[in-house]
């Protein structure tokens, strides 16, 4: 039986929502329960996503993709690249939010619905010359080093995170400006 | 020499053996060996800056004259320099520490002072986003949700934060002062690391009233980031000062106040530097030294209440002719044995001799039966006399004579340069603030009967 584009789109689809939901609680992150809860057998589920980890990953890169866009959508006039930067990663963080203590080490390269969006704020404020494939891997590492502060963020309402996120950005925003 | 010391000593690197002052090389290599360094934790940059300044303290005292002073000067300042170098990271956190430090002329080497002064973080604003997120942890809402309108752009800067204008569901205009992130457990970090590297003090004779005043400003730190102790405080003033219709404290919305947001009524009107710019009658001037004056005395003599921040800043003259009080982050309530202490200068100030030879005894901290120093009991003596010169006068006292002010302002600096550190600890706030008091009145030019002020407001029992 051929299975068609549709059904794998749907089978996909099941996946994430199920993954989204069990990624609340780590203990239930279990790749045979969500291949059981999403009606396909447990090898399937290896043809979509090759680890467990590549699967947590796909719902958090959906989630920030989400995020990027009521971030574009609610852009403030006026906000400079820095501000711009807090808000695009505030808003991500707020969505991986029910997801904060499993994150800790997932990622090994910042996630590239988060990079893109990034980029394109630094050409917009910056040139495309700044925004070059340096720029955006020390704001990929940058962004892995605050996921993983974050997720282990002990503070009241994880407000440590607010400051190091501020003082990371503003280092990294002052790293954009042309030495001569 | 104790044992501890000799050790050190001992383990000194040649260098500084032979007076050479590479503190900063012994900052960057490693420790010395022994019991030192097993004891202690030396992982910090600001513990090894510790044990670098020790040690070259140490070295100092076998040094005779002025290498040793030269040596110790060396050692301070650069010790001063790296630390500011790691704690002023975060806004406002060493800028509180250093204010705070700086009443204290005597408690720090003459070099942390001179740092510590010329510090000016003018803290950079937070952007809105973070502004946002603050609002939001701290509200639970956007700050269009929480409020009718909210403005973008801060009006005024906090030192630990900054002030937006806001305009509350129910029409009030309010003033929202919110906290930068983590600044409270900065500043408990940042004051952990500078009481290390006033260890070496601890090899002075007055050392236990120095750390006596160096845990009175960790409290007095740690109230000042607690807008809710604010709240609190703010709240207790405008009703000690109900009775005062000229002398507003802006009400509190505790609805909309957390440990790091405080909303307080928006007070319309010009600070002291604008005010006199406008070159105000005489008559005005007065009237306004009188309302601030009415309002401290008070706050002081009926409820025992010190607000410690009497500064240009939290002033504003109001375009209705009152006066507004704005700020009580910094206050302190005197407990029972300061009362005592109170009511003993009062009685001094009424010519009880007895009374005040005992004051003045309690005030610089001297030990029971020892009959003090006699020079810096002299000078304490003269420095009450000053304070109290405008509320013995009969009738108008010139505030802004060229001769009052100024010249409390030497014998201060007299008191300071002699380096007596014994002191009550609340003597520091209660003259912050009455200095504060004098200098706005001074910058006035304003003639108040001072006197008559405060033969009323102590002529009622105290209420607390």
């Amino acid at each position: 039986m051929r299975i068609t584009a549709q059904a794998k789109a749907e089978t996909l689809e099941r996946l994430l929502e199920v993954a989204k939901r069990r990624l609340r609680r780590a203990s239930d992150f279990a790749t045979r329960e969500i291949a059981r809860e999403a009606g396909v057998a447990h090898g399937t589920l290896f043809n979509y996503f090759p680890t467990k980890e590549a699967l947590a990953r796909a719902v958090c890169e959906r989630e920030l993709g989400a995020a990027a866009e009521s971030f574009t959508s609610a852009r403030r006039a006026n906000a400079g690249l820095e501000e711009e930067l807090f808000a695009l990663i505030m808003a991500g963080l707020r969505r991986l939010a029910p997801f904060r203590a499993a994150l800790g080490d997932l990622f090994r390269e910042g996630p590239a619905a988060l990079v893109e969006p990034a980029r394109q704020l630094i050409a917009e404020h910056r040139g495309e010359t700044a925004a070059g494939s340096v720029a955006l891997h020390i704001f990929g590492s940058l962004y892995l080093g605050l996921l993983s502060f974050w997720s282990a963020d002990a503070s009241p309402k994880q407000e440590e995170t607010l400051a190091v996120l501020d003082r990371s950005l503003g280092m990294f925003v002052a790293s954009l400006e042309d030495p001569s | 020499m104790n044992p501890l010391a000799a050790e050190a000593l001992a383990a000194l690197p040649e260098d500084l053996a032979t007076g050479g002052p590479p503190l900063a090389e012994v900052v960057q290599r490693g420790v010395p060996v022994g019991r030192l360094q097993r004891g202690w934790i030396l992982g910090s940059l600001q513990a090894r800056i510790a044990l670098g300044y020790l040690l070259v303290r140490l070295r100092g005292m076998l040094l005779s004259g002025d290498e040793k002073l030269r040596l110790r000067d060396e050692a301070n300042l650069q010790a001063a320099v790296r630390l500011l170098g790691t704690m002023s990271y975060l806004r406002g956190g060493m800028q509180k520490i250093g204010q705070a430090l700086a009443n204290y002329p005597t408690l720090v080497p003459d070099e942390f002072v001179e740092v510590l002064g010329a510090l000016q973080f003018e803290a950079p604003p937070m952007h809105f986003s973070l502004l946002r997120e603050m609002v939001r942890n701290e509200l639970g809402g956007e700050p269009e949700q929480v409020f009718a309108s909210f403005e973008t752009q801060a009006f005024a800067a906090a030192s630990l934060g900054q002030v937006h204008r806001a305009r509350l569901k129910t029409g009030e205009e309010v003033a929202v002062k919110i906290q930068y992130p983590h600044i409270a457990s900065t500043i408990r970090d940042d004051f952990r690391n500078l009481s290390l590297l006033l260890l070496p003090l601890r090899l002075t004779s007055d050392w236990a009233s120095t750390r006596e005043q160096l845990e009175d400003v960790r409290e007095m730190l740690e109230r000042e980031t607690d807008y809710c102790a604010e709240a609190q405080a703010t709240i207790q003033a405008r009703s000690h000062l109900a009775g005062l219709p000229e002398v507003v404290v802006p009400r509190v919305y505790e609805e909309l106040s957390t440990a790091r947001v405080l909303t307080t009524e928006f007070l319309r009107g010009v600070h002291l530097a604008e005010f006199v710019r406008r070159n105000p009658a005489q008559e005005l001037r007065d009237r306004h030294a009188r309302q601030l004056l009415e309002g401290i005395f008070r706050l002081f003599d009926r409820h025992g209440f010190v607000w410690t921040d009497a500064h240009p800043g939290n002033v504003l003259f109001l375009d209705d002719g009152r006066l507004g009080l704005i700020d009580f982050g910094s206050c302190r309530i005197l407990d029972e044995d300061e009362w005592r202490y109170e009511r003993l200068m009062e009685r001094a100030f009424r010519g009880d001799e007895e009374a005040y030879r005992a004051g003045l005894l309690l005030g610089t901290r001297t030990v029971d039966g020892s009959p003090g120093n006699p020079e810096q009991l002299r000078l304490a003596r003269e420095y009450c006399e000053w304070l109290w010169e405008p509320l013995r006068h009969s009738g108008p006292f010139d505030l802004g004579s060229q001769d009052y002010f100024p010249r409390g302002m030497r014998l201060l600096e007299a008191l300071f340069r002699s380096r007596f550190t014994r002191s009550l600890p609340v003597n520091t706030w209660i003259n912050r603030t009455f200095l504060g008091v004098r200098a706005l009145c001074y910058r006035l030019g304003a003639r108040v009967d001072v006197g008559a002020i405060n033969e009323r407001e102590l002529g009622t029992p105290p209420l607390v």
